[in-house]
């Protein structure tokens, strides 16, 4: 089909008949602004097509101009299958349909609307409307270019018969996606469709999660039953050991034991007790005895003590007037060793005495000789003084100072340098002279032979008067020769004013002054030698005279003193000193001599007094013991006392064998303490163990009642029977799962088989769209290759390694597919001879500059083989497409 | 002496696996207490022996220990006679204490030692368990029991003949079989064996009075048991008590004719409804047979108090029809040709080939007919 002519009135803004002209083969373009009625001019297309002429619809009514009372009238020129027709309805009013063959009309109303449709080859619908086919497929209204095609039934069937011509029938594809729908909620009750996981709250689920709860349940119960199992087996244990351990032979045995050993016990303690009384009269039997015995020792010893003392008093009172004796020895010959000491002593003072005049008359020998050294010492300070006070006058009398040399050196420096520069500046004159101008060659008027002249001035040659030559030496030599006399005049003016006649005379005094100079150095040196300053060395002067003085002074006094005239020699004076010294080393040593002696009596004395002291302290003890001893021992009553005490001693002997002798016959009848102790271990052994027993009966008792009220309790509970339910219970639900996951498993793969196959066949199904999109595609996305979902909408592109998902793509791409895959379905329905106009309004409103360059390539490669209609108000974007531009007349008639 | 001899009643056992049937099969227990003291009634007996297992759980839940007592009370011209067997022996203050401190029903006696107990003209001597399983032979005091002279002796006790039945009872507790000799006894009674059974003239078990399993006996019972008198050879007579028949069938189908003879069998059972049947099938149906089985088994489940079908060893062998009737063509058809490839495929292991058979038997029950008029 190609549409030819268009024309539209009473519809939208054309309340009057507007055509749309210049229809052609290849892409028709109309471009007109917003509001211009392009979506009504498609409206009315598929209105004229697709409509009865009495159909009396909301969207015809919509379509109708807002208040006016015209009928909606199309009328559409077209060309199919080599012939041309034309269509004319009138809608709402004046509802008439005319549809001819070139030029001939072949139908009228209702016969024109059912033969248009049997030309296109649309089959009617059981409704008001045909179903659109094909062309509802292709064309593309105002905002519907973001959608993927949408099939209806018929565009399905043309779309399928046109694969079907090209890959042949496949049936089944129905049902096998009811089946798999069925299948996937069937499974979906038990599992999880992502994960594939039991489904919260489904059968499978529930089965697992009983089976969970009931192992859980399972095994507390059987925890509790093994508790019961381990009471009831302790509780036969406790009774076994009841049984035993209150078994009444087995306790008379026990009885009878301890009764024997506590009897033994008994006795043995009363045999103990009589020996615990009988112990202490034997001590107190052996205390007499020994008491007698003591004083018996007592009075013997005291009666050779009186013995003893009485000789010792004899004896200490001899040897006391015999040391009297020796002190008085003593004490003479200590005197006579002081009076010695003394004599020596005196002596020694004198040779003191003479050893001190002599050391003061060496100190004044010495004094004496330091006089001659002041002397000079006074006379060089002298001297130097008097050098330095004229060379200080002949230096103020000679000024020359250096500052005044170096001025003038640098003045002379700077005439040198002037005088340079203008010769340097001067003009070199070399004049040769030949034989014949000797004496005709006339420098300023001069003659000259043969020289060399540096000209700083204006310079006349006169050439034998042949020429003259005025030499001028370059601008600035009279300005150099100025500076030069300034110079000069300076160094005059400096040694005026310092009163030097030149500069030698100045140089002369320089050198004078300096000379003085270095001579005061030497005359500041010879001062600084002797200790002091130019400003100390009057003082210094005054200072030494003042101390020969007083040395002479002191001289004169000393040998007044000394009776002397004159200083003594002085070695005679050694020599007396020398003397004077040895007699005393030999006095000091005789004294010492004497000092020991007296130091002997002195030891002598006291050892003396000491051994006096203690004789007479023995005599005093030995009196006072005598006087005790023999008021308790008389000497007129010893021989009686003797006996009474000898006589106590027997008596007591007596008493204690007796006592001795009862004290051994109750040991031999008591057991002793290891035996003691052995009976006593028994008894407390054979007590602990009687108690023990009752205690472990009262605890076997309390155990016993205690375990069968718990079996009890856990019986009364049907923990066995309770057990046996949870079990079956819970094989039950896991046989339960075990059904769920075997069914779920076999839908699992059923579904999968199947879904394989649906995959396979559906892939064949659309190996011509895709064969058909993969230009269109590449025209505008470089290697993209489509993969389709359900029906033809595309599903996912892959570019490269990646792919995308259709609906995660941006709006510009998603619309351009959409575009480009209606172009797809055109291509393969014109391939089968079914060319149907592709119509888009208002497209490709997201395709950005590049982008939709491209989507005009592939329009314009699909209208190589169909018509492309395109309404847009972007003029200037879509001029780059080319093809047919359409515009829009109005009927002025009409 | 006249007697009924019984064992095994199992009293407390759960079966959970039988689901909303579970109260039933329980109630039938305690109901055949009933149908066993009428048959003593009818017969002229007035002691009923219980050869051990009375109850199900060492610790049954109260009611369960009590609902059995009071059952054995309502009958009180009878003497019951209850021995501690395998799975109710008598230990400390275990369920038969607890039953004794509530208070026993005067016309039950509790063998809980080994001690000979007078009954009219005979004497019994019981052989109690203690605990689950013994070692020894608890029977062994028997032949040092003295009893009066003149009097039958009758042993009673629970647990497995030695040498007879490879263990295959319950207990491990052996018995002598020569104890009737040994013991001077006129007849052992014995349980533990859920088959009524004679091992010899005088030694009998009776088999449970209502079957708890199977593989057992199909239906319950009780012997009646006569002695004329010492040394006389007792008569004995086994009496069905029971209400439901537990029954195990294995047949082959290979084809929907087979089907329909498996139907007419199973439904020729007198007391159908009276049925626990575990059913095993083997031998290889088309999908539209297995779809036709399934029908019968659902019916047949119905009519039965339980059924139970085993069919692991049914093989799927889907027809051309079958494969026909989920489509001639197109996706399921080609989806169908897998499963069956894979069903088929040795290279996989059984459960694998089983799952891809399983999954086209639902594909056949989900696609065909509704492929629009094929088939």
């Amino acid at each position: 089909m190609k549409i030819l002519s268009l024309s539209v009135s009473g519809a939208g803004r054309f309340d009057r008949r507007v055509s749309v002209t210049g229809f052609g083969d290849g892409v028709n373009v109309l471009c007109e602004s917003n509001e211009a009625g392009k979506s009504t001019l498609f409206k009315a297309l598929r209105t004229c097509l697709f409509e009865r002429h009495s159909s009396n619809t909301q969207d015809l009514r919509d379509l109708a101009s807002e208040g006016l009372s015209l009928p909606v009238v199309v009328r559409l020129g077209f060309e199919h299958g080599g012939k041309t027709y034309e269509i004319e309805k009138s809608f709402l009013k004046q509802r008439r349909a005319s549809f001819r063959e070139g030029g001939r009309e072949i139908a009228t109303n209702q016969e024109a609307d059912e033969a248009l449709w049997e030309v296109l080859g649309v089959a009617p619908g059981s409704g008001r409307t045909v179903d659109q086919a094909q062309f509802g497929l292709l064309w593309v209204s105002q905002g519907k270019s973001f959608e993927q095609p949408a099939l209806s039934g018929a565009a399905t069937g043309a779309l399928a018969a046109a694969v079907q011509a090209e890959v042949g029938a496949l049936v089944g594809g129905e049902r096998a996606r009811l089946l798999l729908g069925e299948l996937r909620r069937d499974i979906g009750e038990f599992v999880t469709e992502s994960a594939g996981k039991p489904k919260a709250g489904g059968p499978l689920a529930q089965a697992l999660n009983e089976s969970a709860v009931l192992s859980g349940a399972i095994g507390e119960a059987e925890r509790k039953l093994a508790a019961m199992e381990a009471q009831i087996e302790r509780l036969g244990q406790l009774r076994r050991e009841r049984a035993e351990t209150a078994d009444p032979e087995a306790i008379r045995e026990d009885e009878a034991r301890l009764a024997a050993a506590e009897a033994e016990l008994t006795t043995a303690r009363a045999a103990r007790d009589r020996l615990t009384l009988k112990e202490p009269m034997l001590k107190a039997s052996q205390a007499a005895l020994e008491e007698a015995r003591r004083r018996e020792r007592e009075r013997a010893e005291r009666a050779s003590r009186i013995d003893a003392d009485r000789a010792l008093l004899a004896t200490a009172r001899a040897d006391l007037d015999r040391l009297a004796e020796q002190e008085a020895a003593a004490s003479g010959r200590l005197r006579e060793a002081r009076a010695a000491t003394d004599a020596q002593g005196a002596a020694e003072a004198n040779d003191e005495a003479a050893l001190a005049r002599l050391a003061s008359l060496a100190a004044l020998v010495s004094a004496a000789g330091l006089r001659p050294d002041q002397t000079a010492r006074r006379a060089a300070l002298a001297e130097a003084s008097r050098r330095l006070g004229e060379i200080d006058a002949a230096l103020v009398e000679a000024p020359a100072p250096d500052e005044l040399l170096d001025r003038l050196e640098a003045l002379e420096r700077a005439i040198a340098g002037q005088r340079a520069a203008i010769e340097a500046g001067a003009v070199r004159i070399e004049i040769a002279v030949q034989p014949a101008g000797e004496g005709r060659i006339l420098l300023d008027g001069k003659p000259t032979g043969a020289t060399r002249i540096n000209a700083s001035g204006p310079l006349v040659i006169d050439a034998g008067g042949l020429a003259t030559l005025t030499i001028v030496p370059p601008a600035g030599g009279e300005d150099e020769g100025r500076k030069l006399e300034a110079l000069e005049a300076k160094r005059a003016a400096l040694l005026r004013e310092a009163g030097f006649a030149d500069g030698a005379a100045l140089r002369l005094a320089v050198q004078k002054r300096r000379s003085l100079e270095q001579e005061r150095s030497g005359a500041l040196g010879a001062l600084k030698g002797l200790g002091v300053g130019p400003s100390t060395a009057a003082a210094e002067l005054q200072k030494l005279d003042a101390m020969l003085e007083a040395h002479d002074r002191r001289l004169e006094a000393a040998l007044a003193s000394a009776g002397l005239a004159a200083l003594p020699d002085p070695a005679a004076m050694e020599a007396e000193r020398a003397a004077i010294e040895l007699r005393r080393s030999e006095a000091r040593a005789a004294r010492a001599r004497l000092e020991g002696r007296k130091e002997a009596e002195n030891e002598a004395l006291r050892r003396l007094a000491a051994e006096r002291a203690r004789r007479q302290s023995d005599l005093e003890a030995a009196e006072r013991r005598l006087a005790i001893d023999l008021a308790l021992l008389p000497d007129a009553a010893r021989a009686s006392l003797a006996a009474e005490a000898q006589a106590a001693v027997s008596a007591a002997e007596t008493a204690f064998a007796a006592e001795a002798a009862a004290v051994e016959t109750l040991r031999r009848e008591t057991p002793d303490a290891e035996r003691m102790r052995q009976l006593e271990i028994r008894v407390e052994r054979l007590r602990s163990a009687r108690k023990a027993r009752e205690q472990r009966l009262a605890e076997l008792d309390r155990a016993i009642a205690n375990h069968e009220g718990q079996i009890e309790i856990a019986g009364g509970e049907g923990l066995g029977e309770e057990l046996a339910k949870l079990r079956d219970e819970a094989a039950l639900w896991e046989r339960l799962a075990k059904n769920h996951d075997k069914r779920v498993r076999t839908l699992q793969l059923l579904r999968d088989e199947i879904a394989a196959c649906y995959d396979e066949q559906r892939d064949r199904l659309h190996a011509p769209i895709k064969r058909h999109l993969k230009p269109y595609l590449e025209d505008v996305f470089s290697r993209a290759d489509p993969e389709f979902g359900e029906g033809y909408a595309v599903d996912r592109i892959s570019r490269g390694a990646a792919q995308e998902r259709f609906e995660l793509l941006s709006d510009g791409t998603k619309e351009q597919i959409a575009v480009l895959t209606r172009l797809a379905m055109g291509s393969l329905l014109a391939e089968r001879g079914q060319a149907v106009p592709i119509i888009l309004d208002d497209a490709l409103v997201y395709s950005d500059d590049e982008r939709i360059e491209r989507m005009f390539d592939a329009l314009g490669r699909a209208a190589g083989q169909q018509q492309v209609v395109v309404f847009t108000c972007r003029t200037r974007a879509f001029q780059r497409l080319g093809g047919r531009r359409l515009t829009l007349e109005v009927d002025r008639e009409s | 002496m006249r007697f009924i001899h019984t064992a095994d009643w199992q009293i407390g056992k759960v079966f959970r696996r039988f689901q909303d049937k579970e109260p039933v099969l329980q109630q039938a227990r305690l109901d055949v207490i009933g149908a066993i003291a009428a048959l003593a009634a009818a017969e002229g007996a007035t002691d009923i022996l219980i050869a051990g297992d009375l109850y199900e759980h060492e610790a049954p839940s109260q009611r369960t220990l009590s609902e059995p007592l009071q059952r054995m009370r309502q009958h009180v011209a009878l003497r019951w006679h209850v021995l501690p067997g395998n799975h109710d022996p008598h230990r400390p203050q275990g369920l038969w204490d607890r039953a004794r401190s509530q208070g026993l029903p005067a016309n039950v006696v509790l063998h809980l030692e080994p001690k000979p107990h007078r009954v009219g003209d005979a004497v019994i001597l019981p052989a109690p368990l203690q605990r689950a399983s013994e070692t020894r032979d608890l029977t062994g005091w028997m032949d040092r029991a003295e009893t009066e002279p003149g009097l039958i002796r009758i042993g009673l006790a629970h647990g497995s003949i030695q040498g007879f039945g490879g263990g295959e009872g319950e207990a491990k507790n052996l018995i002598d079989p020569r104890r009737p000799e040994l013991a001077r006894l006129d007849y052992l009674a014995l349980g533990d064996w859920h088959r009524t059974l004679a091992i010899g003239e005088r030694v009998h078990y009776s088999g449970t009075p209502e079957p708890d399993r199977f593989g057992s006996q199909d239906e319950g019972s009780v012997l009646l048991v006569d002695i004329p008198g010492p040394g006389a050879p007792p008569r004995v007579d086994r009496r069905r008590v029971g209400r439901y028949r537990w029954t195990t069938e294995a047949h082959r189908l290979d084809s929907p004719e087979q089907i329909d003879d498996l139907d007419r069998l199973l439904r020729q059972a007198p007391d159908l409804a009276n049925h626990v049947m575990r059913l095993r099938l083997e031998g290889a149906l088309s999908l539209a047979a297995l779809a036709l089985l399934d029908e019968r088994l659902a019916q047949l489940e119905a009519a039965m108090l339980w059924l139970e079908i085993d069919r692991e060893a049914l093989e799927v062998r889907p027809a051309p029809e079958d494969l026909e009737r989920i489509d001639f063509d197109g996706v399921l058809r080609q989806a169908s040709d897998r499963l069956l490839a894979r069903s088929r495929d040795a290279g996989l292991d059984a459960a694998e080939r089983s799952l891809a058979a399983d999954a086209l038997l639902e594909l056949y029950r989900r696609a065909a007919g509704r492929n629009g008029g094929a088939a």
